[in-house]
């Protein structure tokens, strides 16, 4: 029996058939409670990224905005939480991303998200001093969300003034959001379908479809409020009454679940509420 | 000086018959197949993002392929006791390092303008048919970016020749100057994202004068990169000082060329 120790091959026979007995047993042993998943994704800072992606600020924001047009949304649905930030990081690495601020304006600002769309189009109108379309956005959206007649005005006067063929416009519609004369729910109902239409990828039309959805809903609810206006000749004061006027039979559902609100007597996209990620 | 044309093209004939068209076909490659597959996912701007991801690529696989043949050319001669013989023939040991090097620099500049070449081309092939709102410019703007791009090889190149003759293991040359390129790349764009993003370390202020004094240290390749005038078409992106900007990173490279050549008289062979 000793000199059976002495091999080296039934030593290294002997070692390894512990070591599958141990294997065994400890597969044997019930589990430990499986910690909880993380709930949100990793977005890693700027200057991290930079640093991993061997200092090419450029490439880390081309790889993350393809990675968070492909993953960010599934099926139809949007991750704001991971989208916010992921879409700020890409907008510290390279202001002047294209895909970056136009992505973000249709995913955060119209997923209501207003604010942190409108950062990452301010510093978009800030990089790309040529380009008349994210002054434009930005301004169109104060006006529209925020009813921030001053700074839609500016913003729209920089667009304009890059703009050869879109600058009487620009500036008309200026006017026109002062005199409150416009439609403005109908124009961005275009302005959405149009994107719509424009988009490539399967993911992106689902989710402009229920922002286009969302805002058909709104529409509708104005044009009740109009007639409920026209035939009684007073304010509408409750949403409710349009409901036991008949003139529509139910509410509209919205598909992005933010849902409506009625405020200063007039229908509004309520906007989403998201904990912990505004700027302070 | 004929001394150091006879070393150029003996080191040239070297470097061809070792496996440098293999190598440069591997970055041509990977270059182009990079630049393709970014254009697939490009959404509204796929030339833009396409010279983006080329460039980046350009700029990651150059160097790797400038390591490899100083490697080829510095280390092995040194290891496998090579020079026991090409120092004995009537030549300084100052035509002897300059003739490899300009050797690697021709090669290398070669590279750069062939990937740069079929870059532009494979772009502007991927632009047809379609008219973005703000297309990238081919032109001048183009080759300025790659001229400095080059100049940032240049940099690397004196260094991994100043590795080269002081180390003694081959790999140092790529693990020195790959940190190295890391570190020069990054340290100006991690300086200026650090401003606003002051949750990443402890006390930024503190973090931010230690950074900066890496500037006086080593040349800030990250500015040399100047893709923006390109990828946007637009020349009020290239830096305001940017002739200072050039001739720093000149200075910076033909100093370390020098410190090689000082260095390499005095090695001592065992």
């Amino acid at each position: 029996m000793p000199y059976l120790f002495k091999l080296p091959l039934v030593q290294a026979l002997i070692s390894f058939c512990g070591f599958f007995a141990l294997v065994l047993w400890r597969s044997g042993q019930p589990l430990a409670a499986p910690t909880p998943a993380p709930h949100d994704r990793v977005v890693i800072s700027a200057p991290v990224l930079t640093v991993l992606y061997g200092g090419d600020r450029f490439l880390a924001a081309d790889l993350e905005t393809i990675r968070l047009s492909a993953t960010g949304i599934d099926r139809g649905h949007a991750d704001t939480h991971y989208l916010i930030r992921a879409h700020k990081v890409v907008s510290e690495l390279n202001p002047c991303h294209e895909n970056n601020y136009y992505l973000g304006n249709a995913l955060l600002t119209w997923g209501g998200a207003v604010e942190e769309g409108g950062k990452i189009l301010q510093r978009a109108t800030e990089c790309r001093f040529w380009d008349e379309l994210p002054p434009f956005l930005y301004g169109f959206n104060q006006f529209f969300f925020n009813k921030e007649i001053e700074k839609a005005q500016q913003y729209l006067e920089i667009a304009a003034s890059r703009s050869e063929r879109n600058a009487a416009g620009f500036r008309k519609l200026a006017i026109m959001i002062e005199a409150e004369q416009i439609d403005d729910e109908k124009m961005a109902l275009n302005f959405l379908r149009q994107e719509y239409n424009k988009a490539e990828s399967t993911n992106l039309k689902v989710m402009l479809d229920k922002r286009v959805k969302r805002l058909e809903g709104l529409v509708l609810l104005r044009d009740a409020q109009r007639i409920y206006e026209q035939q009684t000749g007073k304010a509408l004061q409750h949403p409710n009454e349009l409901l036991d006027k008949g003139i529509i039979d139910q509410f509209p559902n919205d598909p992005t679940r933010l849902g409506y609100e009625f405020d200063e007597g007039r229908f509004k996209l309520k906007k989403a509420k998201i904990a912990g990620v505004e700027e302070r | 000086m004929m001394n150091i044309a006879n070393v150029f093209r003996h080191s040239l004939q070297l470097l061809l018959r070792q496996k440098l068209l293999l190598l440069a076909t591997f970055a041509i490659a990977a270059v182009i197949i990079a630049t393709a597959l970014a254009a697939e996912f490009g959404g509204r701007q796929p030339t833009a993002v396409a010279l983006d991801v080329g460039l980046s690529t350009l700029r990651l696989v150059l160097p790797l392929f400038m390591f490899f043949q100083v490697q080829e050319i510095f280390s092995r001669e040194f290891e496998r006791k090579y020079y026991q013989l090409s120092l004995t023939y009537p030549i300084s040991r100052h035509a002897w390092l300059l003739g490899r090097f300009l050797a690697l620099l021709c090669a290398s500049s070669i590279l750069l303008l062939l990937i740069g070449a079929l870059l532009g081309l494979q772009v502007s092939l991927l632009g047809q048919g379609h008219e973005p709102a703000t297309p990238v410019s081919l032109g001048l703007p183009y080759w300025i970016t790659l001229l400095f791009t080059g100049l940032d090889l240049l940099v690397l190149l004196s260094l991994a020749c100043f590795w080269a003759v002081i180390a003694s293991t081959p790999s140092f040359v790529l693990i020195g100057t790959l940190g190295f390129m890391l570190i020069a790349r990054s340290y100006s764009a991690v300086l200026a994202l650090l401003a606003n993003n002051t949750n990443v370390v402890g006390s930024v202020e503190a973090y931010r004068a230690n950074l900066g004094l890496l500037g006086y240290l080593l040349p800030d390749l990250g500015a040399l990169d100047v893709r923006m005038i390109a990828l946007y078409a637009r020349m009020e992106f290239l830096p305001a000082n940017w002739a200072a900007l050039l001739g720093s990173s000149l200075l910076y490279a033909l100093g370390f060329l020098a410190l090689t050549v000082w260095l390499f008289r005095r090695k001592q062979f065992t």
